[in-house]
């Protein structure tokens, strides 16, 4: 993999430009709550109301996303493919990028709604991400190494968070 | 919390952090009980989301470019 494709600053702009209806959840959303940790690609709940999707599609496109499993350019996202819970994972000239119909429980950005808070990042840029506590709450539910590996540091953000206040 | 005194150049014995001769003890601990660098989280906290996201990216592309690097030894 390149050096530039890991701007993720890039893809949430054409997410946002293109008025998509998402969560930021996994590394990125702990990175962006102040958690040193590490993570190489962006991860996604969706709106998966039809209209929402198909301007996920058009953003993906502008992105040039695939299927990463899969060589490059030889399947695209396509909104009538993301209907379901489950886990799209796709490469785009930004970086890579996992489209999540569900995590953890089977929750979907409905159900994650109201455990999100929105950011802004710049003038133009406002997104939405899970809260800390409800992040944690998923990893714990998931259970994969991985995530039980970040859980002591997200606790810890959490404690310094909160004693900051 | 209690302040333990240190002299120069040493470390005391709750934290092998080095404190310069004359330096108060800091009021937050500097460790988590697990061990974790409680200093670390306090600096990115620090930063705005726009300036962590940042990181985020300058990190990968460090990462990215020592392992091409190391592909290449």
């Amino acid at each position: 993999m390149q050096q530039d494709e890991f701007d993720f600053e890039l893809i949430l702009g054409v997410l946002v430009k293109q008025q998509v209806d998402f969560i930021v959840v996994g590394g990125l959303c702990a990175v962006l709550h102040g958690a040193p940790i590490h993570t190489q690609d962006l991860d996604i709940v969706p709106s998966r109301d039809p209209a929402n999707l198909a301007r996920l599609e058009s953003a993906l496109h502008e992105l040039a996303a695939y299927y990463r499993e899969h060589p490059p350019g030889h399947i695209l996202p396509e909104a009538a493919r993301m209907t379901g819970p489950g886990h799209h994972l796709l490469r785009t000239t930004a970086g890579m990028i996992d489209v999540l119909g569900a995590i953890a429980g089977k929750r979907d950005y409905i159900a994650l709604l109201p455990h999100t808070i929105v950011l802004e990042l710049d003038d133009k840029t406002s997104i939405r991400i899970l809260d800390l506590p409800t992040l944690i709450a998923t990893k714990q539910e998931t259970n994969r190494t991985k995530d039980r590996l970040v859980l002591p540091i997200l606790r810890h953000t959490l404690e310094e968070q909160e004693r900051s206040k | 919390m209690p302040k333990v005194k240190t002299t120069v150049g040493q470390v005391n014995e709750r934290s092998p952090v080095y404190r310069p001769d004359g330096a108060e003890e800091p009021t937050l601990p500097t460790f988590a009980e697990d061990g974790e660098d409680l200093t670390v989280i306090r600096c990115t906290l620090a930063l705005t989301p726009l300036q962590r996201l940042r990181n985020a990216q300058r990190t990968a592309k460090s990462v990215q470019r020592l392992r091409n690097a190391a592909r290449r030894v």
